[in-house]
């Protein structure tokens, strides 16, 4: 069985293999930090902190502020109802602002030893102040994901997902415009800290300048 | 949405359902109710009748149990759902002789026993309580309505037990075990 140092090397070899295939600024790393406040087994607060770079992780992309409330209706059900503020980086160098808030309605399930998931999310997302005249939106998505992981054992998890992105009502975008393919490892420290590690890719579909970009993540989830 | 992402959600439904096969779905077939008839040749008196009957889900929901000349001994009803089951026994004369109740949380565990025996005069009772983690930390035994044990339970960072104590009705300590481990 794989121990944590292979994994570690793992995840390093895939990191330094993204670097290296990188050919035009597509690298891109997300970091994040998730803070959760459990009130219950079933009910749970989420404080959520991100950042993105881009040109090959050498400019901040993006951040977002997210708070969120988390539900397991059973066992086999959860959903989410997330408040977002995100800060993206526009051509002129500055940060526009979009707000967002989306509902998420996830499946659990086991097939034997194996962990399958699937993700409905529903969001609006609004460009600028609502009174600036540079205000657009809100435009609608729909978000599907499926993924599939197992358990190494307590400390280490492996998935792999995929995800379309679904626009309603924007009128120049039809059909999926986005999907991402990634591979997350996981690695709990003990039920109060976990890390994820991801590797994704996300390729934009259906506009006038879709892009594919390489991205490496590493996020801290601490639950109280 | 267009036809590729409706076949897509379609297909995620469907992977989620056929990856959570119904242990009754054997028991889902067409007939609605049993008879099952038990006869003894070297002991005619252990001979008897049953008829039970399912509803559509495949679960049982009413047991007669007779005898081979067809009088009625007891008569037993159940109800299940994703919360709770119960199961009824009542005597000839539809007396109730045996309540038997079993509560469990959404998470499908069960946090809730009890048994009420009339023939026996006999009850029992077990309520089980989890923390926000997920762990058992509390196990109230009662016996005829009366606290006989009660189990608490603490877990380590991992999630491991690593004390578990008993005490009595009065809060005398019966047991102490505490855990260990290496790393």
């Amino acid at each position: 069985m794989m121990g944590k140092k292979g994994l570690l090397f793992w995840i390093c070899a895939v990191a330094q293999s993204l670097v290296v295939r990188a050919q035009q600024n597509d690298f891109a790393t997300w970091n994040y930090c998730n803070v959760t406040f459990k009130q219950s087994e079933n009910l749970s607060f989420t404080w959520s902190e991100h950042m993105l770079r881009n040109e090959n992780a050498t400019e901040l992309w993006l951040y977002i502020h997210d708070l969120s409330v988390n539900q397991w209706l059973n066992k086999r059900l959860s959903q989410e109802l997330h408040l977002r503020l995100v800060n993206q980086k526009q051509l002129n160098d500055a940060f526009g602002e979009r707000v967002l808030a989306y509902y998420a309605l996830n499946g659990h399930a086991k097939l034997g030893t194996w962990q399958l998931g699937v993700r409905s999310r529903w969001q609006a997302m609004a460009y600028g102040q609502h009174f600036n005249d540079a205000y657009k939106g809100p435009f609608v998505y729909h978000r599907a994901k499926i993924s599939l992981g197992k358990s190494v054992n307590y400390f280490w998890r492996w998935s792999v997902n995929a995800e379309l992105f679904q626009p309603i009502n924007r009128p120049n975008r039809k059909g999926i415009d986005q999907v991402r393919y990634g591979l997350t490892i996981s690695n709990t420290i003990n039920k109060r800290f976990s890390m994820d590690h991801f590797f994704q890719i996300q390729q934009q579909r259906n506009r006038l300048n879709p892009y594919t970009y390489y991205v490496y993540g590493i996020g801290c989830n601490f639950a109280f | 949405m267009n036809n590729k992402t409706v076949f897509i959600v379609l297909m995620m439904g469907f992977l989620m359902a056929a990856s959570n096969p119904n242990d009754k779905r054997i028991a889902k077939r067409n007939f609605r109710e049993v008879v099952t008839i038990f006869t003894d040749e070297l002991d005619p008196e252990k001979g008897y009748k049953k008829i039970e009957k399912y509803n559509r889900t495949g679960d049982v929901i009413e047991s007669l149990e007779m005898n081979l000349q067809g009088q009625l001994i007891q008569r037993i009803t159940y109800e299940n759902t994703p919360e709770m089951e119960k199961k009824l026994v009542y005597s000839a004369s539809d007396s109730l002789l045996l309540t038997e109740f079993t509560e469990f949380d959404s998470r499908g565990r069960k946090v809730h026993y009890f048994l009420l025996d009339k023939r026996k005069n006999k009850s029992e009772e077990l309520i089980t309580q989890y923390n926000k983690w997920g762990e058992k930390t509390l196990e109230i035994t009662r016996k005829n309505s009366k606290v006989t044990q009660v189990k608490n339970y603490e877990y380590n960072n991992l999630g491991l037990v690593i004390l578990q104590s008993t005490t009595d009705s009065l809060g005398s300590l019966i047991s102490k075990k505490t855990y260990s481990y290496s790393k």
